[in-house]
């Protein structure tokens, strides 16, 4: 019997479009490194961005289709299942991410900023909740509504207000609290200072992270895979 | 030894009942066939069966060891059909070349599913919806053949169709599936045995069974 994580490759991975995208992407990157390691924070922007679209794989839609039928038939239990969806989603995604870092780290003398703490949980957390908001609401979804959502607080300037919010330094729970509440609805601002949080900060939004993954997870376990059109 | 064991099976779609108190038993070695009109709820039953879907009131105990098709609608169509045999160790005999599963015509791409599902021998419950629709002769062969072979290895099967003469010439006992009810178990295998047409007496008792 084939493992769930195969099955998914095969049946859920993301279009050859992605991974051409994500090539060119990658030969731009090198670009930057080598002429202007200084703009390596753009090329990390665009990877979140692309993250957000390839991480939302959608799930409920197939699910009614009956393409996950083989898979499903049989199990008592799917949190292999749900563990293995994650996994085809996020990875690949996180994979990218190393890879620029990796270029990063070759190119130029200072810290890589991929590896900071503050892009790293930026990219997880979004991952996360582009991947969850898909699984009913269908592929792209996620990254979509979050760059919708992203536009909107553009839109009405209160993108300043939240980089206040997330630039305050104390040692008071209710402004660290108040800072990660900034970072969850902005993640860009994890970019920010170099890539370093404060840990109050970083624990918040990984606390947000394993929040929305454990929520992504029930809802797989949750959705019943009646037929969308039943012969 | 029971394969699948269906007690008191009910599903409710909203405020619609698809299925009302249904109970039945499969054992090993034996071929069941689920017949009803369309609508009469035997996807949700072979799906609940499957553990696809929880019933709203009922148990399911069934081996762990299943395979089910659900027709050729609900393969993936983006996945190269070679891709999707490979994945299950299976091989066909039907011309599939570089095509994805969408590209295929209907009955081919059901022989590649129905191919890739029985591909497992050692599958001890074999639950499937609707599986010679849009066969040709040949692989309509192939398949009940296939459901033979597997009947004498052991296996079970619950096997819904429209085919009356497809599932009359494999099964074993018969149940009728009507508006969600369970009509009786009245085509038994003694029936069946002493039958000289079988799909005959299959038909004539779904007329009966259908008449309010």
């Amino acid at each position: 019997m084939t493992t769930p994580l195969r099955y998914f490759w095969s049946v859920a991975r993301p279009p050859a479009s992605a991974f051409a995208a994500a090539a060119t992407l990658f030969g731009y990157a090198t670009f930057v490194a080598v002429n202007a390691p200084k703009d390596s924070e753009e090329i990390l922007g665009l990877t979140l961005v692309g993250q957000a679209l390839a991480a939302s794989t959608g799930y409920r839609d197939r699910l009614i289709r009956g393409h996950f039928d083989p898979i499903l038939a049989g199990r008592r239990s799917r949190i292999t299942i749900a563990l293995a969806h994650a996994t085809l989603s996020i990875v690949p995604g996180l994979v990218f991410w190393f890879a620029v870092g990796l270029l990063e780290r070759l190119t130029h003398v200072r810290h890589a900023l991929a590896f900071a703490a503050g892009p790293l949980s930026a990219l997880l957390y979004v991952s996360v909740v582009v991947w969850a908001v898909s699984l009913v609401l269908g592929r792209n979804t996620g990254g979509v509504l979050w760059m919708a959502g992203l536009f909107v607080l553009a839109a009405a300037q209160r993108i300043h207000l939240l980089s206040e919010a997330y630039g305050t330094s104390s040692a008071d729970f209710a402004v660290s609290l108040k800072a990660a509440r900034a970072a969850i609805v902005w993640p860009g601002l994890l970019f920010t200072n170099g890539g370093q949080v404060e840990l109050p900060v970083l624990l918040l939004v990984l606390l947000a992270t394993v929040g929305v993954f454990a929520g992504g997870i029930a809802v797989i376990l949750a959705l019943d895979a009646s037929l969308k059109d039943p012969s | 030894m029971s394969r699948c064991i269906l007690r008191g099976i009910s599903k409710l779609y909203g405020r619609r009942l698809a299925l009302a108190d249904v109970t039945l038993t499969v054992g090993a070695g034996e071929i069941l066939a689920l017949i009803g009109p369309n609508g009469a709820g035997k996807t949700t039953l072979l799906r609940i069966a499957a553990g696809l879907m929880r019933p709203t009131k009922g148990s399911v105990e069934t081996t762990r060891s299943i395979r089910y098709f659900g027709g050729e609608h609900t393969l993936p169509p983006a996945v190269r059909a070679s891709r999707w045999l490979m994945l299950w160790a299976a091989a066909t005999a039907a011309p599939i070349g570089r095509k994805t599963l969408g590209e295929l015509s209907r009955g081919t791409r059901q022989r590649v599913g129905l191919e890739a599902m029985l591909a497992d021998r050692s599958a001890e419950l074999l639950l499937l919806d609707e599986p010679w629709e849009g066969l040709d002769p040949d692989a309509s062969r192939w398949l009940s053949n296939e459901l033979r072979a597997r009947r004498e290895a052991g296996a079970a099967a619950i096997v819904s169709s429209h085919r009356i003469h497809d599932l009359a010439d494999v099964c074993d006992r018969s149940v009728f599936l009507v508006g969600g009810e369970l009509r009786s178990e009245s085509v038994t295998v003694d029936d069946l045995s002493a039958a000289t047409d079988r799909s005959a007496l299959l038909l004539a008792a779904f007329d009966r069974l259908k008449q309010p």
